[in-house]
């Protein structure tokens, strides 16, 4: 299963510095257009490359290396049915080492490797951020899995992502529990990117809804009193609480609003999905709802079929990062089946067109600027375990 | 109103105590000990592990012993005084007659250096801490006021008054205030300056691991840098408090542990900013006050 610390979200950690490496290389980029502008990719015959990159050592690995085996796993079952179109699919990896500055190398290498069709994976925003004006001038395809940043939706042409973005999940949030019967509610949130805009989508939703956000307190990550804050939560009488934040505070928020004696419905979000959230809150989070992406609770086929196969070549249950990674990787697979070539362009110009893929989390569209569209699933938590609601 | 007071007495009690053991032992080396912050949280993982059935270290599994509550208590305290003895006699007596800036370097390397060999034995995620069987929150003039906060409280004031009366009255407790007055002075008197020190130091360890046992059972969690905070916050309150001074540490505990909670209840947003608002009352506090609440004013030794 997947841990969130608090680095959890690398993300929108370095969104700051991979604006300005975005801007550094765009003039990088100016300068060598022309070694990627060739029509690479059109050949045909011989094996199909995916370009697959994330941040694969260090601290914040553990994406990557989950992605890999979503991507490994598609490969294999794509391989053992015969291939796209024959030709067999093979990864061309590289580690982007969690640095921005290494976004347009790595992508300048997949451009100019004329067997690569497309490109898979990224754990940082700020690395994909870097990256996209190298592939807008070689006019390389990337479906990316793990990276949510806002500054990436409409960014690039070629960019499309199979994950949800947090304003998506937060607005489909805030409907849920309206839809719930759930009219006032009160939010707590983590002061910083993640926290906010993902309360931020949760509370315009509510409100648009029709329901009310009674008020709305901001706390530090590592905080680990609530008292006061669930007092001020508490004293408008709403019917629930939201929590945007991860799992260690909403365990706290928990167990701390329950011995102030409030019993209301709990609210998380994809950041508190984590075993310790039960271990850290125990009773307290029972019932708690949240959402996810893709969750192996699930049980429609497709991912009954998906964990089934994953367990039996990892020993392990799928993370949500390696279940969105096996689906982008049969996204693009299904691109190239449509557009009839590895052209580029053409794969490109597939993926835009792909409406309602059936995967593993869902159904899968991308919207016009590259981001998914789809079905949230919402969990409760029920007996210590995340079960689908 | 009832409500935030009391918060910020339990929270500040935590913060006092651990404030006590920064005083004395600037007190009598007249450095910053940073490493308390990590005395705090071994002596709340020394509780944990001594209550727990069955626990991993270091990633492996082992069988606890699984002590009853108060024995659990004791074990985190004598880990806490072990960790301070092992700390001073380690990395600071080597450096008795070195510059200050040596040893608070070395301190800013001690504390670092435990919170790493935390994080091996402990890992880097939160283990979760069993609730203490208290009982139910009663109501005291129509606020809910759990158990905890009220023995967390009681606690931290017992224990500051007998370190404070040990200090006052006990014959070590003369050599403790011998050698922060003057050590060299001390040491011609026939007191084992070095032995006092240590002294010092295990004694304001078990208040630091108190302060960790307390807070680990109030929040439900412990973790390998789960000292940071407190500890700072805790240095914070005996400068307030006039640092070397016992009452004025815990005093300085209160003060910031009410003006955090009163923060985050009254003023908009304010438990998005309530470290901020503590630290300002620091600068203010000094502005107006240098020697600090209850702190005398002290004469710079060159």
């Amino acid at each position: 299963m997947i841990r969130r610390t608090s680095g959890a979200r690398p993300a929108r950690r370095l969104l700051v510095a991979g604006a300005a490496v975005a801007a550094l290389s765009l003039s990088l980029a100016a300068c060598s257009s022309d070694a990627g502008a060739s029509d690479a990719g059109s050949s045909s015959g011989g094996d199909i490359a995916l370009g697959y990159t994330a941040t694969l050592t260090g601290d914040f690995a553990s994406y990557g290396l989950e992605m890999r085996e979503g991507v490994d796993l598609a490969v294999e079952q794509i391989n053992a049915a015969g291939g796209i179109d024959g030709r067999q699919v093979t990864i061309v990896s590289a580690d982007d080492e969690g640095s921005p500055a290494n976004g347009p190398v790595v992508a300048q290498q997949f451009c100019d490797d004329s067997s690569i069709a497309a490109v898979l994976g990224y754990s940082f925003s700020s690395v994909a951020l870097a990256a996209l004006p190298v592939y807008d001038q070689c006019g390389l395809p990337v479906v990316a899995s793990a990276v949510t940043s806002p500054e990436l939706t409409g960014a690039s042409s070629v960019f499309f992502r199979d994950v949800f973005t947090d304003a998506y999940q937060g607005a489909a949030m805030g409907e849920h529990v309206y839809d719930g019967g759930t009219k006032k509610v009160a939010v707590l949130y983590q002061q910083d990117d993640y926290g906010q805009g993902v309360s931020e989508a949760f509370s315009t939703a509510f409100e648009e809804a029709g329901g009310t956000v009674t008020s709305s307190q901001a706390y530090q990550l590592g905080t680990v009193d609530f008292a006061t804050l669930i007092n001020t939560a508490l004293a408008d009488s709403p019917d629930g609480v939201f929590i945007g934040g991860f799992y260690t505070e909403a365990a706290k928020i928990a167990t701390q609003l329950r011995s102030s004696g409030s019993d209301l419905p709990i609210y998380g979000t994809d950041g508190a999905v984590s075993p310790d959230l039960v271990s850290l809150g125990g009773d307290s989070v029972e019932g708690m709802t949240v959402y996810s992406a893709f969750s192996a609770a699930a049980g429609t086929p497709a991912a009954t079929d998906f964990v089934a196969a994953f367990n039996e070549k990892f020993d392990k249950d799928p993370s949500s990062w390696a279940a969105l990674a096996y689906d982008a990787t049969n996204v693009v697979a299904q691109a190239i089946t449509d557009a009839g070539s590895t052209d580029r362009a053409d794969v490109a110009t597939a993926l835009a067109a792909i409406d309602g893929f059936a995967g593993v989390t869902g159904d899968i569209s991308f919207d016009d600027g590259g981001d998914r569209l789809g079905e949230l699933v919402f969990l409760k938590v029920d007996g210590g375990a995340f079960v689908a609601e | 109103m009832t409500q935030t007071l009391i918060n910020g007495l339990a929270v500040g009690g935590i913060y006092g105590l651990l404030a006590v053991s920064f005083s004395v032992v600037y007190g009598v080396l007249g450095m910053v000990n940073f490493a308390f912050g990590e005395v705090f949280m071994f002596g709340a993982f020394g509780a944990l592990v001594a209550s727990a059935a069955n626990t991993q270290i270091a990633g492996a599994d082992f069988a606890g012993p699984a002590l009853p509550q108060w024995a659990a208590i004791g074990v985190g305290l004598l880990v806490g005084a072990l960790v301070g003895l092992l700390i001073e006699r380690i990395a600071y007596k080597p450096l008795r007659n070195a510059p200050i800036l040596s040893m608070l370097i070395t301190a800013i390397a001690v504390s670092m250096l435990l919170r790493a060999v935390g994080t091996f034995l402990f890992g880097a995620s939160q283990s979760p801490v069993p609730a203490p069987a208290l009982g139910d929150a009663i109501s005291v003039l129509g606020a809910r006021v759990q158990p905890i906060d009220i023995v967390i409280f009681g606690v931290a004031v017992l224990a500051t008054a007998a370190f404070w009366a040990l200090v006052r009255f006990s014959p070590i407790g003369r050599a403790i205030r011998a050698t922060a007055q003057d050590k060299d002075a001390a040491r011609l008197m026939g007191i084992g300056v070095d032995k006092v020190i240590s002294t010092t130091f295990v004694l304001g360890s078990i208040m630091a691991a108190l302060a960790g046992i307390l807070y680990s059972q109030k929040y439900g969690f412990a973790a390998a840098g789960m000292g940071f905070l407190p500890g700072l916050k805790a240095l914070v309150a005996a400068v307030l408090g006039g640092i070397g001074s016992i009452p004025g540490a815990f005093v300085g505990g209160l003060v910031i542990g009410l003006v955090e909670e009163f923060a985050a209840g009254y003023v908009p947003q304010g438990s998005a900013y309530r470290d901020v608002i503590a630290f300002g009352v620091l600068v203010l506090v000094l502005w107006l006050r240098p020697q600090g609440l209850l702190g005398r004013r002290e004469v710079q030794k060159v």
